[in-house]
């Protein structure tokens, strides 16, 4: 019953989830037209530059305790309103279990699109919505001691190698010109839907760029730092 | 209509705050084996002498009369055998499963989660045992076991 009634629950979440969604994306396409309804500027699609960055978050994270070690390296390229998004970050984890210990290792991607809702700035800084892809490969170690009361203590250790994670984003942000080619934001991420291949004898428990694997939803926020490389002026 | 378009984001993105507690432990290498009626399946109490199990020295159920029992399998292996003493010949029964190790929370620890359950050997006749849940797991609100096994008398 109660096993039930947890199915349940995350169907209706992924449910709720992916209807906002699909709203989102019709809003976003009435915006388009909204907006912009005479804009007659040729190449518009033509993109003005590249922005590379990394995230700061998660360098303190790794600075400031002995749990956590990773970065992450950020790069959008604007198509008009339209900016296409890569990631790619490390994430090691290390947590004391009170029966034990538990570490992961890997690396993790995403990949998707953000939708600028200030398309009228003459510096294009951004209030962004998005949708993004992730995918991360890593290996966990497991070890853990119990006691039955029939037969005794054990102590198990489990290594998964080359485990797949798969997850997806809603994400929104800001990205703000503050010099020249320096820029600054935040990007929130609305982490859903996390699945990995299999995994015989361990269920895994912290997917690197997503979090608890757990956890049908999952929070996530970058602070990042760019710099822009012009290919040409803005229009 | 970008307020809108805001209020509907920030909605989806709060209903990330949803979540359930953290250590609800549902792992268990208990089998719950109930006794029923092979007329009725109705509730059958057995008069046991005593259950014991491979691999271990513990003697379960001694003189006790139950219509259910609750069997440990072997954490260390991949298949137990139970023997149960009752009337004058002792029966058998040896089951094979996988395990899984769960990490449910730094604060609650790491768990094992037996599944894949089979009965490989029996001295009870076909028709007389039957499998129905292939996982072992407890409830820890309302304290219930799946229900692995049936026998009938």
């Amino acid at each position: 019953m109660m096993f039930q009634l947890k199915r349940t629950q995350t169907m209706l979440k992924y449910i709720f989830n992916l209807s906002f969604l699909l709203m989102l994306a019709l809003t976003s396409y009435g915006q388009d037209k909204l907006l912009d309804p005479t804009d007659t500027v040729k190449n518009k699609y033509v993109p003005s530059g590249i922005r590379i960055g990394t995230d700061v978050i998660s360098i303190i994270k790794s600075q400031s305790g002995n749990k956590f070690e990773g970065w992450e390296i950020n790069a959008d390229i604007d198509f008009y309103r339209y900016y296409l998004v890569v990631d790619y970050g490390s994430w090691a984890r290390s947590e004391e279990l009170v029966n034990g210990s538990y570490q992961n290792d890997g690396n993790y991607f995403r990949i998707g699109t953000d939708v600028n809702f200030m398309l009228k700035d003459p510096d294009r800084n951004m209030f962004f919505l998005g949708f993004r892809y992730g995918q991360s490969k890593f290996d966990e170690v497991l070890n853990y001691t119990f006691t039955d009361p029939a037969f005794g203590n054990f102590q198990k250790s489990v290594t998964t190698s080359q485990i797949i994670g798969r997850w997806a984003e809603l994400t929104a942000g800001l990205r703000v010109k503050i010099w020249k080619g320096f820029w600054m934001g935040y990007t929130a991420r609305l982490k859903f839907a996390p699945g990995t291949s299999s995994t015989p004898g361990v269920i895994p428990y912290d997917i690197p760029g997503y979090g608890r694997a757990e956890k049908s939803t999952y929070w996530g926020l970058n602070y990042q730092v760019f710099w822009r490389i012009p290919f040409r002026k803005l229009d | 209509m970008t307020k809108y378009l805001l209020f509907t984001f920030l909605t989806i993105l709060l209903s990330g705050c949803f979540d359930k507690g953290d250590c609800l432990v549902t792992a268990t290498n208990l089998m719950q084996v109930k006794l029923l009626t092979k007329a009725d399946r109705k509730e059958n109490k057995i008069k046991f002498s005593s259950v014991t199990v491979s691999g271990s020295n513990s003697i379960l159920y001694k003189d006790t009369e139950t219509a259910t029992l609750l069997l440990p399998v072997d954490p260390g292996q991949s298949s137990t055998t139970f023997t149960l003493n009752y009337g004058s010949t002792p029966s058998t029964i040896t089951v094979s499963y996988s395990q899984e190790a769960k990490v449910i929370a730094v604060d609650c620890g790491a768990f094992t989660y037996y599944k894949d359950l089979q009965i490989t050997n029996t001295t009870y006749p076909e028709g007389s045992i039957k499998l129905f849940n292939t996982q072992l797991l407890h409830d820890v609100s309302t304290q219930a076991y799946a229900n692995n096994v049936e026998i009938y008398f």
